[in-house]
């Protein structure tokens, strides 16, 4: 947690990456949402898709708020 | 300008257009009376659920943009949660650059919010029927003989405005040991109470859905505890 030494090999990028300028993420995008979600329904570390940390707090709350209302699941498998 | 509130909601599956109805009527109906106004209602997709809610694998996803002052969430949670055809319900406000977005939305669609009459008049239909059932089991109740002080009291509690319960007069003579006996009784009246569109706090479910958001998670690391490097 919080380490600030590197952990094992690179970290792979990904090409889902959002531009930061975009203005807000809509929870019921759900096409767009499932790009940052994993197998299991988690969510995707900003280390592997390389999002800024503003985008991200963004994609966060909109994966967030499509769960409560069943729109993606809390987790799958 | 008012504050611009959006409400996805979650119809049970088996609802027709009436019944769907129904719920955005209702819904107007409280709005209305707490000076907010509905500015787009409507059904947005049939969708399986991610996941089962109260036994149902899919639902009827409605959205519904209304504004109004930040008592306004609080008002329609209250009425949809009393509803039992709506499985789950999101309110939230939308700000900023997406406001705008969803304002100019809503001026060009023609016909944002449906018909309203008809969705008044499905809203009516449903609180009647209701009504109608509450007034039968009380009046079955009734014939049973056994109706006490205390299930009347749970009647008049759920303050339904339903018509007057035949043969009140009739009744049996109110004992304390019938009392206790007929304790079993009064907790059925309440729940068939929760049919009728006036009832109060009976109806509360405990799926509740908290619309405060979760605190973000800056820190990525408790999401990805076994998947360093995979692709989606």
């Amino acid at each position: 947690m919080g380490d600030n030494f590197s952990r094992g090999g690179p970290r792979r990028r990904r090409s889902k990456q959002l531009k930061d300028d975009i203005p807000y993420i809509d929870y019921k995008d759900i096409e767009l949402l499932e790009n940052f979600i994993l197998d299991r329904g988690k969510i995707q570390p900003r280390r592997t898709n390389g999002n800024s940390a503003h985008i991200q707090r963004m994609l966060t709350r909109a994966i967030k708020r499509a769960r409560e209302i069943a729109l993606l699941p809390y987790t799958t498998g | 300008m008012p504050n611009l509130y959006e409400t996805l909601l979650i119809v049970t599956p088996e609802a027709d257009d009436e019944g769907v109805n129904a719920v955005i009527g209702d819904l107007r109906a409280a709005l209305e009376a707490n000076d907010g106004k509905v500015l787009q209602s409507g059904v947005w997709q049939r969708r399986q659920l991610a996941y089962q809610v109260k036994g149902k694998r899919e639902g009827i996803y409605v959205l519904v943009y209304a504004e109004g002052g930040i008592n306004l969430p609080a008002v329609v949670k209250h009425r949809l949660r009393l509803d039992e055809a709506v499985l789950r319900h999101l309110v939230v406000r939308v700000e900023d650059q997406q406001e705008i977005d969803v304002r100019e939305q809503i001026a060009a669609a023609d016909d944002p919010t449906g018909n309203i009459q008809a969705q008044r008049t499905a809203a009516e239909r449903r609180a009647a029927k209701a009504a109608e059932a509450a007034a039968v089991s009380a009046a079955e109740l009734e014939a049973t003989g056994q109706e006490t002080q205390e299930s009347k009291e749970a009647q008049e509690s759920g303050e339904a405005p339903q018509a007057q319960e035949p043969g009140e007069g009739a009744r049996a003579p109110e004992t304390a040991p019938a009392a206790a006996a007929a304790a079993g009784v009064a907790d059925r009246d309440v729940e068939d109470e929760d049919d009728d569109d006036d009832r109060d706090e009976y109806g509360d479910e405990d799926e509740d859905d908290e619309d405060d958001e979760d605190e973000d998670d800056e820190d990525d690391d408790d999401e990805d505890e076994d998947d360093e490097d995979r692709e989606i």
